[in-house]
Formats: C-alpha cells, structure tokens, sequence
C-alpha cells in the first residue's frame, strides 16, 4: 500500500478531527512517509513538505498562518516567514479522501448555494467543522475567481482575522502594473504588520530568488515534456505540480524540489506512442475514473495550463513591479480568447493531440469560457473535448457520461 | 446623436454626455428563442439578456463593457467574436482606496480619448467638470422620489425609463428592502402583490445608483468622477469595500425603516450569492428578517410568490407581536 491509500484507509476508517489536526498526526506521517516507497524521490520530498507545512499550521504558536487563493502571490508571505495554506487545494485533498460530503453540507447549512465553487464550499465547511487551521489572515486576488475573494471576506469576518485583496485589473497596462505594484508594496507592509515583522527588502528578494529558479525549474521540465511521455501515471504532474505552483512560490525549497523533479525527469526513460492531450483546469478529486481510462488507454496530460510558465523572468531587485508583472501576465486573465490564443500555442509547443476541458461547474471564470474556447478550437481544427463535471462535489453529476465521452475522444484521436 | 450603451452601474456616464454622445443602460432581453452562441450554461441571466440584446436587432451603435464580473468578462469576449463594432472594455477596481481611484481615474481618461477617436472629436475637460455638476443634481432630484409614498415598483421603472407613472405605495404594509443582484421588474411587481411595500431598492438603477457622496472637485476632472463612482454606496462586487457595504446596509435599514430584507440572486451570479451567506449571518445578528429569492433575470417562478407572501405574512404577525 502506497502512503497516499494509507492516509486514505486510516482517514475512511474514522480518522477523528482532533487527529486531523494534530500536529503530531503530521510528525507520525512524515516518518511514515520517509519509511514509504515513491516512483520519484521528488514524490517523497513533497510529501514530505506538504506535511511539515501542515504541521507548522497547526502547531501552536507557530508563526502566523495565511490562507492564500489560488494564483495569489505566494511571495509576498513566504518572504515573512508565515505559513502558506491554500484552502482551495486542502479542499482537493477533503475530498480525495472522501472528507468533502460532510464539509459541502456544513457550507450549504451557512447559506453557501450550490450554484457556487464546491472549492469553496468545502472550504468553508471544512473551517466551520475545525478540519482546517486555524487562520491568521486571508488574502486573495480578483483576477481569476469570483468567489475566493467574496469567501475569504466573508470567513476573515466572521473570524474577526484581516482580510487583504490583491484587485488585479482585466488589463495588462503600465497604469495597472503601476495600481498592482502599489498594492503589493502596501500588503507586504501590512502583512510584515500582523506579525509584529518588518517588511524587509531583502527577505522578499530572496524569495523572489526562490521563485525565479521555480520558474526556471519548470522550464526545465516544460522542456522535458515537449514531444516526450514518461511511465508515470498520466496526471502525475497535474497532481503535484498545482500544489506547488499554489504554494510553493517565494519557497527555496519548493525550487530545489522543482529542480530534482527536472533532473529525474531528464534521465527517466520515455514511453513512446501514447495520446498527447493537453488538459484544461482541473480534475474531479473524489473520483479517479477518468485518470484510470487515460492510463488504460494509453494517454497522458502532455501538457496543464495550470502547470505551465506564462510568466516573465523575475528580477527580485524590482519585487513589487516583477510580481505585479506576473500576475498581470497570466493567460486566463482578461478575455477568454485571450486565454484561448495561449492554450494554442501551449498545445503546438507541447506537440499534443488534443484539449480535454474539465469544466468544473461551479467555476464561471473557467467553464464559463467553453463555448468561446470551443468556437475557437474548432476554427483552428484542433481536437476539443468538453468534460462536464465537478472537481469536489462527487454528488453533483453522473460520471458515466464524462467517462464516455472520453472514452470516444481518445478513440477518435487514435488511442 | 450617437449613443453608448453600458451595462454596470460603475460605468460613468457623465464621460459619454461631455463627450457629446446619448447613452443608455442595456437591460437585456429575454434570451429564451434566440441561438445566444459563446455563452456558457452556467453563467449568470442578465449577461446572456445583454448578449440577446446587443446581438440582435438592437445592436449598439457603441458600447461599454465594465469587468465587473467573470460573466461580463466573457460577454465582452463573445461580442468581440460576434463582430461588434465600437466595443470597449472598462476594467473596474473592486476596493476603494486611493490608488485604485488613481487608476481608475488613468483608465477612465484611456477610454475618453478612445471614445473621442470614434466621433473623430477630443475630450472638453471643462464640459466634462460641468457634466459631472448636472450628474449630482440629477441624482439629487431622483433620489427625492425614494423619500415620497410612491410604489417601489412603479419608481423602478420610472428610473430606469421605462415607465412614466408613479403609483402610489399602499400604506401600513410591511416595509422591506430589496438587495442583491439587478432584479427583473417583475420581481418588484410581485413583492407589491404579496403585500409587501418596498421600502428602498437597494440596487443598480436605483438607490445604490443615486446615493452618491459629495466629493471635492479635484483639478483633475478624471479623478473626481474616479472618486465618485468608486466612493458611492458599493454594490456586491466591491468585496474590498465590504466593511462600507454593510455600514451602508445598516444605514438603509434604519433610515427607511425597513422590517425585512429581500435578498435576490440572479442564477450563477457568484457576487451575490456569496455576498449572501455574510449578509444572511450579518441580518440574523441585527434581528432583521431575511429572505432569498432567486431569479433567472426573468419572470420570477410561482414558487418565489409563495415564499414573498409567506414572508410578508410573517412580517405582518411580527410586527403584531411587537
């Protein structure tokens, strides 16, 4: 038994909250994890590190925790030294182990629809039922969601914590970069402010550092990836490198980790011969079905547009004006075909043979673009395959169909 | 005379009336019958109505898209793909502090030059600073009617030009306030037949629309009106503000008296429908009733008449037992 399906089977059989969130739960969990066999030593570093992240949250006194939305830059926090914890993801994780049931009905019960994020609605659940740290501020950036940035208002009130927003223009302009920069200098001032730290240039320098040889380390694997496929499971990059690119930006250790992911890959074998799909969003957490069909048939994520670099180099001398540029320079931002522009080139660049949209319903940023993505793809005569589905919620759509439909894709593209 | 349709209250308006155009509030129409491409299932009524709208035989002549919401955001995206002409995109600040006025005030000058380029004309700073002078005594003359016995329903029309009468409000009724996301008319209509008096409609095209604060004039007449869109009441979509949005909230309450609160959400429209978990705890602490409706932007169901004239009767037995 692998770690993961022995946190799994420990969780199924009642792995109570208090052990949940018990810093020793995670002590327990990382020599387990030292003791446990991975595919890749970058796996077992991971792990690794996930675990001693989770464990500094939930240790007392520990320095102080900041929930971050996706896409918000990590940065800013990690030069502090806080802890970075991303609800969005912790939700993924509620509900690969079954945890995300409980915590929907808990948010349904404070008046959170179901017509919004099931990220969210975890989330929020998973905080009223004490499954989560508890926070010490919340920060989230308007670019890309909606509903972080409403939640986390709404929880940091509710909590009586700070609520500090990151407001990214729909526009990459010098007067938005100049509107970015400034709140990114101010944030950083206040973060510094909440634990009692100054806000010092050369700390967040150094991060920056850190985050350019993330950067530079994902090129590196971008590279590996072009025309190339590996013995690993087909959303083994999808898996760990959301994680990383959520959290792990501004942390010299999540490069180093990035670094020998590349050096791994670089001497891994390739496995010719499998179907190339380049995949949109994310995946459904609580159901491994579709993943298993790629696997059988043969087919790999060649390529995520969550995983891929868009950003430019960062020069940690410019902090504020590097990580406004980032953030303005992301390809979902602005207009869908904007997006949509991007995603061809990452397709061509990546040599695959097809997109696979996994629309998650309740994201109006990302699956609210499918028809102008469709529209597009089908006028450039590239393959496009909407999935419809729902990356937490296992109850809110039938997953025969998806599974279908993906099956009759692949067919289609020859797998 | 050219005329620029716009589709968010933040959007303002006193640009296109200094820059010589006309200018209207696109509503949308109902999008049931017409193909309505590029839009998604899941995104939110009033931008597939605006899409029906712009896309079909009412085409603007010019208009505005604010990014406002990830909804509009693909709005702008599917009119670019359907071809329109003079379209521009306004990107709108979600917090109101002072280098986000700055930079709306930078944008707002970017989209005057733009406009002007259409007509072949350039800005008139001074006509601008006068036009923002007839905005706040226009304001200042509608909001009147929020303090007159009018009905709730009748005033949203007048408002949004589309009706000419004011009826009066039944009195002795409970009085309510209706927030949240744009409501149909008719929404408005059916709170009035189940017996409800609106008190104050807390949305675009309304109160929120004209309870603008006073600012200074600054030199530049680009900040002034950056100021005074960013400063005025915020709407749901102003999640940095939101400390001002519930003083706001408690201000309506006590100034118009208001005994319950109607919380409308459009489908999928994710401002309100998280707004609404924090204004449903925040409306319990403060003892004030609240309901939620929700609506597709078009004929609220029988089931939303029901679940008003449970409510108003509710109020109604409340208020007795007070």
């Amino acid at each position: 038994m692998n770690f993961y399906e022995h946190l799994k089977a420990r969780v199924a059989e009642g792995l109570k909250r208090h052990a949940l969130t018990n810093p020793l739960t995670y002590r327990v969990l990382k020599t387990l994890a030292r003791r446990s066999s991975f595919p890749l030593r970058f796996q077992q570093k991971l792990t690794l590190f996930a675990l001693e992240e989770t464990e500094r949250a939930f240790r007392p006194g520990s320095n102080p925790v900041v929930f971050t939305s996706a896409f918000f830059p990590t940065e800013i926090v990690r030069a502090l030294g806080y802890v970075v914890f991303s609800p969005e993801v912790a939700a993924a994780l509620a509900s690969s182990l079954g945890l995300a049931p409980s915590c929907l009905r808990e948010a349904e019960g404070a008046w959170y629809g179901r017509d919004t994020c099931s990220f969210h609605r975890c989330a929020a659940g998973a905080l009223e039922l004490g499954l989560f740290p508890k926070p010490d501020a919340f920060c989230a950036s308007t670019h890309l969601c909606d509903g972080a940035p409403q939640l986390f208002a709404n929880l940091a009130r509710r909590l009586r914590v700070p609520f500090f927003l990151l407001d990214v223009p729909q526009e990459e302009s010098p007067e938005a970069l100049a509107y970015v920069g400034r709140q990114l200098e101010r944030l950083y001032r206040q973060l510094a402010e909440l634990g009692g730290r100054r806000p010092e240039e050369e700390a967040l320098a150094e991060a920056l550092e850190a985050s350019e040889r993330f950067r530079q380390a994902l090129l590196r694997i971008e590279s590996c990836r072009k025309g190339k496929s590996f013995p690993l499971p087909p959303d083994f990059f999808l898996n760990n490198l959301v994680y990383l690119t959520f959290v792990g930006q501004g942390s010299g250790e999540a490069a180093r980790m990035l670094e020998l992911l590349a050096e791994e890959l670089e001497r891994l074998p390739s496995s010719p011969g499998r179907v190339r799909l380049l995949w949109l969003h994310l995946k459904p957490y609580h159901d491994p079905s579709l993943m298993a069909c790629l696997a059988q048939r043969g087919a790999t994520l060649a390529s995520e547009e969550m995983t891929h670099v868009y950003w430019p180099e960062l020069d940690p001398s410019l902090p504020y004006k590097s990580l406004a540029r980032k953030v303005l320079s992301h390809f979902a931002h602005g207009p869908a075909t904007r997006r949509a522009a991007t995603l061809r080139r990452l397709l061509e660049g990546q040599a695959c043979d097809g997109v696979v949209c996994f629309a998650h319903w309740g994201c109006r940023q990302s699956s609210g673009a499918v028809e102008i993505l469709r529209e597009c793809f089908s006028r450039w005569g590239i393959p496009f395959l909407v999935l419809e589905g729902d990356c937490v919620d296992g109850g809110a759509v039938g997953k025969g169909q998806a599974l279908t439909r993906l099956e009759a894709f692949l067919e289609m593209l020859g797998g | 005379m050219t005329t620029v349709s716009w589709v968010c209250s933040y959007t303002p308006r006193e640009l296109f009336r200094a820059l010589g155009f006309g200018e209207r509030r696109l509503w949308g129409v109902d999008p049931r019958g017409s193909a309505l491409p590029h839009l998604a299932a899941n995104l939110c009524g009033y931008s597939r109505a605006c899409l029906a709208q712009a896309s079909g035989e009412e085409r603007p002549e010019v208009l505005v898209v604010a990014g406002s919401c990830h909804a509009l955001i693909h709005l702008y995206a599917a009119l670019q793909l359907e071809g329109l002409k003079n379209l521009f995109f306004l990107p709108l600040p979600r917090l109101g502090a002072s280098e986000a006025e700055e930079f709306f005030a930078a944008v707002l000058r970017r989209l005057a030059e733009e406009l002007a380029a259409v007509r072949g004309g350039r800005m008139d700073e001074e006509r601008l600073k006068e036009e923002l002078r007839v905005g706040v005594r226009e304001r200042r003359e509608k909001i009147r009617l929020f303090r007159e016995p009018v009905s709730g329903f009748s005033r949203y029309l007048y408002l949004r030009g589309e009706g000419k009468d004011l009826t009066p409000a039944r009195s002795g009724f409970p009085r309510l306030a209706l927030t949240g996301s744009p409501p149909p008319p008719r929404l408005l209509q059916l709170v009035e037949e189940c017996g409800g008096c609106l008190a104050v409609e807390d949305c675009c095209g309304a109160y929120r629309d004209l309870y603008f604060p006073e600012v200074g004039e600054a030199e530049d007449p680009f900040l002034t009106l950056a100021r005074l869109y960013l400063r005025r009441p915020p709407c749901p979509r102003m999640v940095g503000d939101r400390a001002r949005r519930f003083k706001y909230l408690q201000e309506l309450i006590r100034d118009f008296r208001v005994e319950g609160i109607v919380y409308h959400t459009v489908k999928f429209c994710d401002h309100a429908l998280y707004e609404l978990a924090a204004v449903r705890r925040w409306a319990e602490k403060e003892g004030i009733p609240l309901l939620w409706v929700e609506t597709e932007y078009g004929e609220p169901g029988e089931q939303v008449r029901v679940r008003l004239a449970a409510f108003v009767e509710m109020l109604a037995a409340r208020r007795e037992s007070l």
